[in-house]
């Protein structure tokens, strides 16, 4: 199926009258006409003027001069137009393989014809005919619309294999590039390369190879084999992995070219690098406690003579260490919820006050316990919200539990609650160790932890702000954080008050 | 006299545990919790063995191990590293690249550590 025989076809035209412009054809016969008649016109008279002087009594040497002459002209007349029918004749058969090109003789157009009276022109027109084949419209749209069914449908093929989510190109035996789409252009980013062969080609995607790929890459694309392969795109900032296939068109068990397909795999690489980034911190986040635990039994069984409060503090580890294993497990069941998107809401009117106050009360001991003055502010009345009680309470244990953990002992812990016109504002600020700003925008991202020490020292999964989001998300509210390092964060989380008054569940 | 064990684990709770072991049994053990604590502390004192997690913040097991062998002394000082990575960790690649160094993954036995430091300080210091 021709991918775009009218773009073909304008483009033939305007070579045609390209050609036209230089030399009309009309012009070429009168010339060639012209020529030889002053070489006739030009021997005749001289071979008359000798043939006078012979009859007169004149001088030996114009006798002998006139017959030289005579063959001289004849001779230039004969080279010139031999040159100039050898420069025409090539013309002339362009111009008939292009009639018969717009005859739709397409057979003897997709011959790459070879002219071998003018090697150049020949190489001209094999690279016009390249030129003409790999052609794609660029201007398409202002066009005008064609009247013919016929053509408007070769519009669509050509617009359809451009717009293809797949790049694509096709090159002959001989690794000349024949086709290619838009879509090819644009995932490899080829925009300024003049796309002619495979070489051209793959010197152009040889830096996006990973250094375990090339080699292999380079020697398989030399011996024609089919080919697989993982590109990294990089343009500025974006990086994107490209899925490359190359393979062997056959005809009759020859080889007739090569197809070179592409695909843009960068979101189906991430959730790969997601899934194995969540299972080796997970792993890692189940390992740790379970080997404190063993560690620490395991110490109490074999050795004795340990006095009791040692003894004591052992089975105090272990219990907190059990403790953190079973909250991971909890958090991550939640996690594993939220990422099915099954993580539904069981909302009940709450009336705020007494909730926030409960959510205190949970998180007072682990205050007391790290010596920390922890004030909540709370005005009289609060909104009745309609909130997932459970969920709520746990993102709030979340964010003041982390407020807790990361400010130093004596340090301050103030529970905010703001009640505005279209939203509750709970706000919890501390004068903990701060975040750094460069962490900040990925504090929420799941099983993300500071590289800080400070923070290393402090036991965590990375699971809980993720959370805390998600349920904030769900609420279709919203949760945001300000931090300076060494001076403490604040968090800052609203609940959207329901918009109509509530309704006494039926 | 007792051989000298440095301890450098960022988990205190792991390290306490450890530096216990190793004290109730005779050691003179040592707690780092990062690696600039730790090689700070083996330019002023001489550690016979080296415990080392792997996963440390900032300077992980392989750079401390690494920073170590330029320090004078420490060129041959026995290095075991545990970590809960430990099943993942290429144990011949480290030998090759680090010395001595033997792989303990966690979660691991006490009396395996122990064991292990045992066999590791007699043949640092032939009786």
């Amino acid at each position: 199926m021709p991918v775009s025989e009218l773009a073909r076809l304008d483009c033939i035209r305007k070579e045609r009258a390209a050609v036209q412009r230089i030399i009309p054809q009309k012009t070429r016969q009168q010339l060639m006409m012209l020529i030889i008649m002053i070489g006739v016109t030009a021997s005749v008279g001289i071979g008359l003027i000798g043939y006078l002087n012979v009859h007169q009594p004149t001088t030996v040497q114009t006798f002998l001069l006139c017959p030289l002459l005579i063959s001289i002209i004849l001779l230039l007349t004969m080279t010139f137009s031999r040159m100039l029918r050898s420069i025409i004749s090539p013309i002339d058969l362009i111009e008939s393989q292009m009639e018969a090109f717009i005859r739709k003789e397409a057979h003897s157009f997709n011959a790459t014809r070879p002219i071998r009276t003018v090697e150049s022109t020949n190489t001209l027109w094999n690279r016009m005919i390249l030129g003409v084949k790999g052609w794609i419209p660029q201007d398409e749209h202002h066009r005008q619309p064609t009247p013919s069914k016929h053509s408007q449908s070769e519009f669509l093929h050509a617009d359809l294999f451009n717009m293809l989510p797949y790049g694509i190109a096709y090159a002959d035996h001989t690794g000349q590039i024949l086709l290619h789409n838009h879509s090819f252009i644009q995932m490899l980013i080829l925009e300024r390369i003049s796309l002619t062969t495979t070489d051209v080609l793959f010197d152009a995607i040889k830096p996006f190879l990973t250094n375990a790929d090339r080699q292999d890459a380079e020697t398989s694309w030399q011996r024609e084999d089919s080919l697989s392969v993982v590109l990294e795109v990089r343009c500025g900032e974006i990086l994107q992995y490209i899925h490359m296939t190359r393979r062997p068109v056959l005809n009759q068990q020859r080889s007739a070219g090569t197809l070179i397909i592409v695909r843009d795999i960068t979101q189906q690489k991430l959730s790969e690098n997601d899934r194995d980034h969540f299972l080796s911190t997970a792993t890692h986040e189940l390992r740790t406690p379970l080997a404190n635990i063993i560690a620490y039994a395991e110490t109490l069984t074999v050795n004795d003579s340990i006095d009791l409060d040692q003894q004591k503090h052992f089975c105090h580890v272990i219990k907190s260490e059990a403790m953190r294993l079973s909250r991971f497990v909890d958090e991550l069941l939640d996690i594993s919820q939220m990422e099915a998107g099954c993580l539904t809401l069981r909302r009940s009117e709450t009336n705020m006050l007494p909730f926030l106050l409960d959510v205190c009360d949970k998180v007072r001991p682990l205050m007391l316990s790290r010596q920390i003055d922890f004030i909540n502010l709370f005005p009289h009345e609060l909104p009745t919200l309609f909130i997932d009680k459970d969920k709520v309470a746990s993102a709030l244990v979340n964010l003041l539990g982390n407020a807790a953990k990361y400010t130093p002992r004596g340090g301050r812990v103030e529970f905010r609650a703001i009640s505005l016109e279209h939203c509750l504002c709970l706000e919890i600020q501390d004068t903990g160790i701060g975040i750094a700003s460069d962490e900040l925008p990925r504090i929420f991202d799941k099983f993300f932890r500071s590289d800080d020490d400070q923070v290393r020292e402090i036991t965590g999964s990375g699971l809980g702000l993720s959370f805390t989001r998600e349920v904030v998300r769900l609420h279709h509210g919203d949760i945001s954080v300000q931090s300076e390092i060494n001076k403490g964060s604040t968090f800052i989380m609203t609940l959207p008050r329901p918009q109509e008054p509530i309704c006494r569940s039926t | 006299m007792a051989a000298k064990v440095l301890v450098i684990e960022d988990s205190r709770v792991m390290g306490e545990v450890m530096v216990f072991n190793l004290r109730h049994h005779g050691y003179q053990a040592q707690l780092a919790v990062n690696g600039f604590q730790a090689l700070e502390m083996m330019q002023t004192q001489d550690f016979q063995v080296v415990l080392l997690d792997y996963q440390i913040p900032r300077m992980n097991g392989e750079e401390i191990c690494q920073a170590m062998r330029q320090l004078p002394g420490y060129a041959q000082t026995p290095v075991i590293i545990c970590s809960a990575k430990g099943y993942e960790l290429d144990a011949t690649r480290l030998r090759e690249e680090l010395g001595i160094v033997n792989v303990l993954p966690k979660p691991f036995s006490p009396l395996e550590l122990m064991a292990l430091v045992n066999e590791l300080t007699a043949s640092a210091t032939p009786a």
